[in-house]
């Protein structure tokens, strides 16, 4: 075994001797062992003793006797060891404790009853028959008491036993094995550090509270979120780094929670570093007692905060949603209406009614992507005269601004004003003859009234209606979108003038800040 | 004219609406039933100007989102002068902050059956 003797817990040398006796030892029974004591005792008192070193019992001196009785007698699991040798002599709890080793182990050696620890013996062989006593707690050491090696602690207290003579003779060892609660406690310790790292390593803020509420434990989590020292978050402490508003809702979820056993419910909870207050959902669990009754609570405070922004923002987006299309249904439903004043019922309806919902059909799309795509001016233009369909509008169509960015509210109106534009230059302007040229530029202002944004939409190279001998049907709902519905909706100023070879549009808006965005192209 | 819209004769009746054909649209119709109508106006400004400079209303028709801003000052003022009103909404009732909850909510699209209905009885 070790080559090192482990240090005792305690040890003392020898105590001062008196001077040798001069009464020479008594040998032989003037005193018994007693009788009974168990399987132990009829061993002891039946064993075969003239073969060892000790003799018959009958030989024994009377501290040899002494010993023997004291340890058979007591409950406590003891060996003598007697003897240079160490010969062994034991009681029935000290037989439970040297397991398969017993019997065999009575009468014989220490050091060849333990082999394994032969090393350690012979220490205390030393020290015992010095007359210095040994004590060891928890004391690990490799045993073989089953034919397998096996880890074992004891509680181990050697002393000496004096002769007749006043001479260490043996050795008397209190064996007492502390393995189970070794274990026990070694289990505990990984069970608290694995407590810990959980407890410490998960996003939640862990803690532990009385039955009422009361603080007893908050992880470093908490400290760090809420800036609070350990001490100051014990007790109701915690409540503090509550939001105001919170605190009543709190206290009466703990009042609920002594009843129905269950404690959830939502909170702020100021974070320190950020000095902002955020949502925390708790929970916890109740420890109970044998009995059931509840002892405390284990308890986790989660973040909850980025869920229930998004939760908000998703409700917003539901509400905004049906705004929008209840509100569609209203414009469906008066574009159906002014359609209808100006074509009556029939083919020309269909086909005017249905190019307006493909409009707004388009505006739609584009509003619904617009919060990852702003809607520029310049898309908005596109989107209408790629809708036209209209061959060689390429190369006869000129489009120059900068780059404007639309709030969503006003898009609607401007792109069906654009829609009835474009769509009457392919019915009746620029794109009906090979001259005809389209132009839509625009520029942003600054003036008294704040920054506005100025649309030209002019269209050449018209013919005459002279020539054509069809009348021009411009105006209508168109004019009436560009003459009365922009300035009364986008408070924008409009000029609508067609000359027998030119149409010229101008739409002068507001232009708040946040509707330009010059990175775009 | 049914017997509701009769009741209109003769009422002033505000209107605020952001989009100007619904706008019309229910002006129109409060015109044809006898009524005389106040606006529409398309802002929370300008209907508050308006209410400032009008001795008498006697109704008024509210759409809640004006172009990224709520009507609930207009609304204010309206109840501050005692003139009962109603939200034309594509909102749900939800939206509508606590002083105006027992405010009608009448879903667009507005009927103005409905709505003269629930302004005049």
């Amino acid at each position: 075994m070790q080559s090192v003797e482990p240090p005792p817990i305690s040890a003392s040398p020898a105590p001062a001797r008196p001077e040798a006796s001069s009464v020479p030892p008594r040998k032989g029974g003037a005193s018994t062992l007693p009788v009974g004591c168990g399987e132990l005792g009829d061993l002891v008192r039946t064993y075969d003793w003239a073969r060892t070193p000790l003799g018959p019992i009958a030989d024994w001196p009377q501290s040899l006797i002494f010993a023997v009785s004291t340890l058979l007698l007591s409950p406590v699991p003891i060996v003598l060891l007697w003897g240079a040798d160490g010969i062994m002599i034991y009681n029935d709890a000290y037989s439970g404790f040297a397991g398969g080793r017993h019997p065999q182990l009575l009468g014989s050696k220490v050091r060849e009853g333990w082999p394994e620890v032969a090393d350690f013996n012979d220490h205390v062989m030393r020290v015992g028959l010095a007359g210095g006593t040994l004590s060891y707690r928890d004391q690990e050491l490799t045993l073989h008491r089953y034919g397998r090696p096996e880890q074992v602690w004891m509680n181990l207290d050697y002393s000496p036993v004096f002769d007749e003579g006043g001479q260490p003779a043996g050795v008397i060892a209190i064996v007492v094995e502390s393995t189970e609660r070794v274990l026990a406690e070694q289990r505990l310790r990984e069970s608290e550090a694995l407590f810990r790292t959980l407890a410490q390593g998960i996003p939640q803020l862990i803690w532990r509270a009385a039955i009422d509420g009361a603080c007893i434990w908050a992880s470093p989590q908490w400290v760090t979120y809420t800036g609070q020292d350990s001490g100051t978050s014990l007790g109701w402490g915690w409540l503090d780094a509550v939001h105001p508003d919170d605190v009543a809702g709190a206290r009466a979820a703990w009042q609920e929670a002594s009843a129905s056993g269950h404690l959830a419910y939502e909170h702020r909870l100021c974070n320190a570093p950020a000095k902002r207050y955020r949502w925390f959902q708790t929970r916890a669990a109740a420890v109970r007692d044998g009995e059931g009754r509840i002892v405390e609570w284990l308890g986790t405070s989660t973040d909850i905060d980025d869920l229930r922004q998004l939760h908000e923002r998703q409700q917003v987006m539901v509400a905004e949603l049906q705004h929008r299309t209840r509100n569609l249904l209203g414009v469906v439903r008066s574009i159906a209406k002014q359609t209808m004043a100006l074509t009556g019922p029939g083919e020309l309806f269909k086909e005017r009614f249905n190019d307006r919902l493909s409009a707004l059909s388009r505006v739609q799309g584009l509003l619904s992507r617009s919060d990852q795509e702003p809607i520029t001016l310049r898309a908005l233009i596109e989107t209408e005269l790629v809708a036209l369909d209209a061959p060689a509008t390429q190369t006869r169509v000129w489009l120059e601004g900068p780059a404007v960015c639309l709030r969503k509210a006003t898009v609607q109106t401007f792109a069906l004003a654009l829609h009835e534009l474009a769509t009457n230059a392919l019915k009746y302007g620029a794109f009906t003859t090979p001259e005809g040229r389209l132009s839509v530029t625009w520029r942003i202002c600054e003036s008294e009234e704040g920054r506005r944004l100025l649309m030209s939409w002019v269209e050449e190279g018209l013919v005459r209606p002279a020539e054509t001998g069809t009348p021009v049907p411009r105006g209508g709902y168109g004019r009436e979108l560009i003459e009365r519905a922009l300035p009364y909706a986008l408070k924008a100023r409009t000029c609508y003038a067609l000359s027998e070879t030119t149409l010229q549009c101008t739409i002068n808006i507001p232009l708040p800040e946040g509707e330009t965005a010059g990175s775009l192209p | 004219m049914n017997s509701s819209a009769a009741a209109l004769t003769g009422r002033r009746v505000l209107l605020v609406e952001d989009d100007y054909f619904i706008a019309i649209d229910l002006k129109v119709w409060f015109e044809e039933g006898g009524a005389e109508v106040l606006g529409p106006v398309p802002s929370v400004d300008e209907a508050l100007a308006l209410i400032a400079d009008t001795a008498a209303i006697d109704a008024a028709v509210l759409d809640i989102n004006l172009q990224d801003e709520l009507v609930f000052p207009v609304a204010d003022a309206l109840h501050a002068r005692g003139v009962p009103f109603l939200f034309a909404t594509g909102y749900d009732a939800a939206v509508v902050p606590p002083p105006h909850g027992a405010v009608p909510l009448c879903q667009k699209p507005i009927d103005p059956r409905v709505v003269a209905r629930a302004l005049f009885g």
